[in-house]
């Protein structure tokens, strides 16, 4: 005999309590976080910036949705991934960059980057980045950043390093880096912004340490490595720290969780990696920034990385060989 | 209802509460054959249900009463009414030592799986989830019952050492037993990861662990020489000392509690507790604590995607992949569950607590579990005959 409730509760699997971190937040977050830094954007670049972020958030906002519509899944665009997704994008681009070029890597970033992989946490790579890589192979000198940026008062430090030597860059006082000083993707220059957004995203609890002071670690250490065994060829280290897409992509583009490990110690090594890699990229690479081709190929090491992983509870004691 | 900080000893305020005398009583039936039917007269104290596996704690009625029905809302509870009186007479325990003791405290409804003949005793007295407030109240109010329930348990395990770990116990606690204390925060009150911190080993052989209350409820049965019909379960700020089987109504009424509709009604702790469908249902020996989370107090749990956060495996205590089990049980690759380490799951919640994408991973982990005990039943029906879990 079953009789109906009069009162129907709520049966669940337990637990019943939760944190509160939703992903919508989680990604509204990230988004204020970049704020400061795109608004100084904006300032420096001016309208062109403005332009360059709009276009990209929009273009990446209608191919997810049309994404889904196609794949014939339910509609999840209203989460702000796309959004998030396109304006990270945006934010690699130089601030004159054409409006095919932005729609074209934006709709990349959203179809390569996400969609074919599944969607949420499917991606192998940094959707961003697999873009910026992609548009880089193709329009070289659409993407060149100083090429772009002749007409800026500043000039992209990287590019002065890898075409001038160690002399061209040696005069640069660290606080015009922090402060903007200098040419590079159209959000990530703002070192100090960027900073801002990060510790808030930090102290949010957002993000954990792992992987941004592991990767800060990486590349202050590897270019230390370089500044001592070569005297004279190479800026100091904190020159490299405050230059190109090192800061944002501590912050922004490592912790995609999509593509970096989980666990302790796998982040911690693949944040290291891919702060060494960017040495690597810098000093015998062809490109000047290299932060984006040392995430990818950190990334592709993700599923390696993450079988350093400790032994489950118990099983090394027991003799239980399931595992 | 703010974030948990997961803090175990919030204070007991007050003495112990006499439970509400209930007219109807539901005794819950999942691990248990019942041995009357509906129409029977039942004495308190009368076997009413066998325990499934062997020694884990036959099932008695704790009032005179009618069995009314067997069944009920969930097909597993067994309602008795009070009606007339009378009591079964008690067993005189005072000279039963050993075996024989073990042997009567399982007819007696006591779990004997958990009293193996073992080299330590471990006696747990950390609240095992945050707002349970039981093992504070014996601890401080019903020393005496916890003792005599040790002096036995020990009669029974035969344990060299004794080795008390919880919060703030003070080593003159029970005569010469060591005192190991532990601090005050989720998970450190879960069996595996006290006998990690007294030992310093991940399931070392040789050792038995009860509880608090498991000591009180063994006092208790050898005080008085009667079946276990009485728990101890924490309502609100307060403890009950009540009838099992009494209704979560008659316990939620007596702390001015009210559940309405879409409510959690929760037995047990936020953590790891059951969901009531009723408030008819009744509580069982091990509840220990009746709550009620609002609706709406917290983002409900979701069919989302697993977006690889890894936050799950940054709080894990059993150092597993929550992540990629889920990832992997939601397509029924059971196998590959295993390989990400689902057997050493302890099934604190911790993972669902902190899941950004508010999936159900937990529930997942249960499956995937089960799943791979039904196929190792298939593949090795006499290695599995030979260990029966609980059902």
């Amino acid at each position: 005999m079953i009789r109906p409730p009069k009162t129907l509760f709520t049966v669940s699997c337990p637990p019943h309590i939760h944190c509160g971190r939703t992903f919508n937040g989680l990604m509204l977050e990230t988004i204020l976080a970049l704020m400061p830094a795109a608004l100084l954007a904006v300032v420096t670049y001016g309208f062109p910036a403005l332009r360059v972020m709009a276009l990209s958030c929009s273009v990446a906002v209608l191919v997810e949705a049309a994404c889904w519509k196609v794949m014939g899944r339910p509609q999840e665009v209203d989460n702000f991934n796309a959004l998030l997704l396109g304006l990270i994008f945006s934010f690699l681009l130089p601030a004159t960059a054409p409006w095919w070029l932005v729609t074209v890597g934006s709709a990349i970033t959203i179809v390569l980057g996400k969609a074919i992989f599944g969607g949420l946490g499917g991606s192998p790579l940094n959707a961003a980045l697999l873009s910026w890589a992609s548009l880089h192979l193709s329009w070289p000198e659409s993407m060149d950043i100083e090429l772009n940026m002749l007409g800026s008062s500043f000039a992209d430090p990287l590019a002065q390093l890898k075409h001038f030597g160690v002399e061209a860059v040696a005069n640069i006082p660290l606080t015009d880096l922090l402060l903007g000083k200098q040419v590079a993707g159209l959000g990530v220059s703002h070192i100090l912004a960027l900073l801002v957004g990060g510790l808030y995203l930090l102290l949010r609890g957002r993000i954990r340490w792992h992987m941004p002071v592991s990767f800060l670690t990486g590349v202050l250490a590897t270019a230390t490595l370089f500044f001592l065994v070569e005297p004279g060829m190479h800026p100091s280290p904190l020159f490299h720290l405050a230059t190109g897409t090192v800061i944002f992509g501590a912050f922004f583009l490592i912790t995609d969780p999509s593509s970096s490990p989980v666990g302790r110690i796998p982040m911690l090594a693949f944040g290291f990696l891919a702060g060494a890699l960017v040495m690597v990229v810098r000093v015998w690479g062809t490109h000047p920034d290299g932060v984006a081709f040392a995430i990818l190929l950190a990334n592709l090491l993700t599923p390696m990385l993450e079988k350093l992983r400790p032994k489950p509870f118990g099983l090394n004691i027991s003799g239980d060989n399931h595992a | 209802m703010p974030k948990s900080d997961f803090i175990l000893n919030i204070g007991l305020t007050g003495s112990m509460l006499d439970g509400p005398r209930s007219e109807q009583i539901s005794l819950d039936l999942a691990c248990f054959t019942p041995v009357v039917k509906p129409g029977d007269t039942v004495l308190a104290g009368d076997l009413v249900a066998k325990a499934k596996v062997s020694g884990q704690g036959d099932l008695h009625s704790p009032l005179a009463g009618e069995v009314v029905e067997i069944s009920g809302l969930s097909e597993f509870s067994m309602i008795i009414r009070a009606k007339g009186e009378g009591s079964v007479e008690p067993r005189d325990l005072s000279q039963t030592t050993g075996a024989e003791l073990k042997t009567i405290l399982a007819e007696l409804g006591i779990d004997t799986t958990r009293m193996p003949s073992a080299k330590t005793l471990i006696i747990n007295a950390m609240p095992p989830e945050p707002g349970i407030l039981v093992q504070e109240q014996l601890l401080r109010d019903y020393r005496p019952f916890v003792a005599r329930g040790l002096t036995a348990a020990k009669s029974v395990i035969t344990p060299s050492q004794v080795i008390l770990a919880g919060v703030g116990v003070d080593a003159s606690a029970f005569g010469s037993c060591a005192v190991r204390l532990l601090a005050p925060v989720y998970p450190n009150g879960l069996d595996p990861l006290v006998i990690k911190a007294v030992t310093g080993e991940e399931n070392p052989p040789d050792f038995a662990i009860l509880s608090v209350l498991e000591l009180f409820l063994i006092g208790q049965a050898m005080e008085t020489g009667l079946p276990c019909t009485q728990t101890v379960v924490t309502v609100g700020d307060k403890n009950v000392h009540a009838m099992i089987g009494t209704p979560l109504k008659a316990l939620l009424d007596m702390s001015n509690i009210t559940a309405t509709e879409r409510d959690r009604v929760i037995i047990g702790g936020p953590l790891r507790g059951e969901t009531a469908i009723s408030l008819e249902a009744g509580i069982s020996k091990d509840s220990l604590a009746v709550q009620v989370i609002p609706h709406g107090a917290f983002p409900p749990v979701e069919d989302n995607p697993c977006l690889n956060c890894g936050e799950c495996v940054l709080v894990c205590p059993s150092r597993i992949l929550p992540n990629m089990i889920s990832r992997t049980a939601e397509f029924r690759l059971y196998d590959r569950a295993r390989q990400y380490g689902v057997d050493a799951c302890m099934e604190c919640g911790l993972c669902g607590y902190h899941c950004t994408g508010r999936r159900p991973l937990l529930q997942y982990i249960r499956l995937a579990k089960k799943e791979l005990a039904a196929m190792d039943l298939t593949e090795n029906p006499v290695e599995k005959a030979e260990a029966p879990k609980c059902c």
